[in-house]
């Protein structure tokens, strides 16, 4: 290693969605990358088996981090139990326990590739209903980058079905949606006559054999690992770019930035698992290190030119942290439903993602969870001490009964949702774990009031039995917010390239640039904008 | 490698089949009284009782004596108990576990019944997250509704497979 030139066109830390389509676009522009990943690379197989190898609990509670190990250089969250990675405060903190993977391919190895467009007034909240913030740039600016991203992932969606509200698109998706199975089929006609919409959720997997991976076979498992690799994952992306020559070093965590007397970024350095210090140049450097850790980072490598942080002369890195909070429910309908045929999300109610109510409360998503009951099933049952035939016969009644709904909320900017560096816990490197504190807020919580209605209204409908709310409110992992854009450096972090107002030569590819939440999952956002930093330093290049 | 990936390493390892440290181990935990058995009839013992408590022949012996070496590693008074339990049926004296557990009503045997019902259908015979799993596509609650509902990761047949209707709650399927 110690002889090895540390030294790229660009430099890019994190190795998930990202960073990988990031580097992958820099690298078919022949432009050389290195791309650094604090987490080890994982083996599908073995992930595979250590799902499999995990006690029934965790499967009946949907625990998705524990498959992945978590190494003591690069410690992620995991819930099985609570690591206390990163510590949650304020009135809403169950609501940012949040999911992330460190390793390469990132967070999206146990996502579910729900890859939704942003509708245009997602992009423009406050000019159009005076409440949050606007992106700066529109809509239309993103759309060939959307489109580039679906192309790169596979993302299947509902070609020629008319869904109102929707993203405009000028191209179709690449594949057609994948077949509902029974249960979204029956939710979709239950629904209905109350005067819910519920329509295809557009996925990143393969409604057919697409980019040499094959079509899905629907075991159910997307999250926490796709067996087959049917479900598009960073890994792909990232593999791609090694192949074309950009030189992949994981296990390499970043946290320091050293700057020049123009505040350009000159050299980030970069710890090994044993401490051991890697100085690494580049012209342009990107941080694509999620959500969470790309403030974090910013913040932990001030230095004496930038006292408050690395781009942070706005004092807005690490705040107006946003998510989904969601809103879950479960219970037992009348009839047989059979959740679990096809993938793990294949259908939601999107009747509410936007209106003139945007001004006064949350627009939400609704959606149907189409995970395999069968875990919670026979856990529930063992639990009521029944044998024999009634505990086979409870059993297999409970799967096909079984139905978890939810609801997910758009959350307003607000500088005081504030993450900063944890003043007494840190880790196996002595770097501070992140600390963030998360109030949804009124706009939020006055939705939730019309939200528990709607569930209520479906529960009932469906004949709901053993009906559960969750009486708070729930994180979606969809990170975005903190290093918010914007057009002016004074309260902004980046620009609608995604560039650093401080730092000429420094992008930040990551959810925290988006300027408002949305109601829906925020991935393929992240990604077409990732993307479209990638053409800017691309055009730097050109011209340099 | 850090000691929670060794940790799974040595789990998949048990969980797979591939190691006999269940097997091992038996005589080392299994109580005085069991010791003057030979092993192998105390765990046809416990598989053909464990036949009778789950309502079902077709179990795996592999598992089973995995299970069997849990179960008295975990509680001393296991093989005790399972004696007394297969003192119980003995000579067709309960046709079938809903007899035998009518008869243990207030019965404190009925634990034992339960915690070896439990281990076949739950793969598990730990509570909670740190539990050793000894089987998953075989533990018996995955099978009631294995015709309609999918074994996560198992995909029981090609792609769009979920489409067909499902079969009636009520026809059981055959395990
Ligand atoms: C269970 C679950 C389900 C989800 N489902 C969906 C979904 O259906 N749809 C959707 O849109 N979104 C979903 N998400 C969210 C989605 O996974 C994230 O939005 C996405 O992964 C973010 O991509 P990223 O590239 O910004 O970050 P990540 O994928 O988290 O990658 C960041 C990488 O940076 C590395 N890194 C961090 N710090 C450093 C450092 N200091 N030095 C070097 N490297 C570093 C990390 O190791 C990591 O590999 C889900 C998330 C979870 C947890
Ligand atoms: S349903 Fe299965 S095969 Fe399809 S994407 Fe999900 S895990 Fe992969």
């Amino acid at each position: 290693m110690a002889n090895e030139k540390l030294s790229a066109d660009v430099v890019i830390v994190g190795a998930g969605i990202c960073g990988s389509l990031a580097a992958l676009e820099l690298a078919r522009a022949g432009i050389s990358v290195l791309l650094l990943d604090a987490g080890p690379r994982y083996d599908r197989a073995q992930i595979v088996e250590n799902w499999r190898g995990m006690p029934p609990h965790n499967k009946a509670f949907y625990d998705y981090a524990t498959p992945y190990p978590v190494v003591p250089w690069a410690p992620h969250t995991t819930f099985f139990p609570e690591n206390n990675y990163l510590i949650v405060k304020g009135p809403d903190a169950t609501a940012y326990k949040q999911g992330i993977i460190k390793g390469v391919g990132g967070t999206t190895w146990h996502w579910a590739a729900s890859s939704w467009r942003y509708l245009p007034n997602d992009f423009r909240l406050k000019s159009t209903y005076g409440v949050g913030r606007d992106y700066a740039i529109t809509y239309d600016d993103l759309e060939p980058y959307y489109y580039a991203a679906e192309v790169e992932m596979g993302v299947n969606g509902p070609n020629g079905m008319d869904i109102v509200p929707s993203a405009p698109r000028k191209n179709p998706w690449p594949m057609d949606s994948m077949p509902y199975g029974y249960g979204d089929r029956r939710f979709t006609e239950i629904v209905k006559p109350l005067g819910y919409d519920n329509t295809p959720v557009p996925q990143g997997r393969n409604s057919r054999p697409y980019d040499t991976r094959p079509q899905c076979c629907g075991n159910n498992n997307c999250m926490p690992i796709c067996p087959i690799g049917a479900m598009y994952h960073g890994i792909y992306s990232a593999q791609k770019a090694e192949a074309l020559g950009t030189k992949i070093i994981e296990n390499a965590v970043v946290y320091s930035i050293e700057t020049d007397d123009k505040n350009r970024i000159v050299a980030m350095n970069y710890y090994d698992p044993d401490k051991q210090s890697h100085r690494v140049t580049a012209k342009t450097f990107v941080i694509a290190a999620n959500g969470i850790e790309t403030p974090k980072l910013l913040l932990l490598a001030a230095n004496d030119k930038n006292p408050n942080g690395i781009a942070n002369s706005s004092d807005q890195v690490g705040r107006n942290m946003m998510d989904h909070p969601g809103i879950g429910m479960s219970f037992q309908s009348a009839e047989p439903i059979w959740a679990g045929g096809g993938s793990v999300q294949m259908s939601s109610i999107t009747n509410f993602r936007d209106g003139p109510f945007r001004s006064e409360h949350s627009a939400i998503q609704i959606g149907y969870n189409n995970t395999a009951q069968n875990s919670r099933a026979g856990m529930k049952a063992l639990s009521m001490g029944l044998v024999g035939k009634k505990l086979d016969e409870e059993i297999r009644r409970r799967a096909a009964h079984g139905v978890d709904i939810y609801v997910n909320h758009e959350t307003l900017a607000n500088p005081d949702n504030r993450l900063v560096l944890s003043k007494t816990q840190k880790d196996a490197l002595g770097i501070p774990h992140p600390e963030v504190t998360y109030d949804v807020g009124e706009y939020v919580r006055q939705a939730a009031v019309s939200s528990r209605e709607h569930l209520m209204t479906i529960a009932n409908a469906m004949g709901g039995t053993e009906i559960e709310m969750t009486p708070y409110f729930t994180p979606n992992n969809h990170i975005t917010g903190g290093t918010i854009m914007g057009n002016d450096p004074k309260d902004s972090v980046v620009d609608g390239w995604l560039r650093a107002h401080d730092h000429e030569n420094l992008f930040l590819a990551t959810g925290g640039a988006m300027a408002a939440a949305g109601t829906v999952n925020s991935t393929l956002t992240m990604a077409a904008l990732a993307l479209r930093a990638a053409d800017a330093i691309k055009r730097d290049m050109k011209h340099a | 490698m850090s000691e929670k990936t060794l940790m799974s390493r040595r789990r998949l390892l048990l969980n797979s089949g591939i190691s006999v440290i269940g097997l091992s181990l038996l005589p080392a935990i299994a109580s005085p009284a069991l010791a003057s058995v030979p092993a192998n009839d105390a765990l046809s013992g416990f598989i053909s009782f464990s036949r009778l408590a789950t309502g079902h022949n077709d179990l795996d012996e592999k598992i089973g004596s995995q299970l069997y070496a849990a179960l008295s590693a975990k509680d001393a008074a296991f093989t005790d108990n399972l004696r007394k339990l297969v003192d119980m049926v003995r000579g067709g004296a309960h046709a079938d576990v809903e007899s035998l557990d009518a008869a243990l009503t207030g019965n404190p045997l009925r634990d034992t019944l339960l915690g070896i019902i439990k281990a076949w259908y739950s793969g598990v015979v730990e509570e909670g997250t740190g539990a050793t799993v000894y089987a998953f596509e075989k533990a018996l609650m995955y099978q009631p509704a294995r015709d309609v509902v999918v074994i996560p990761t198992f995909a029981f047949n090609g792609p769009d497979y979920w489409v067909a209707e499902p079969n009636p709650v009520s026809q059981m399927p055959r395990f």
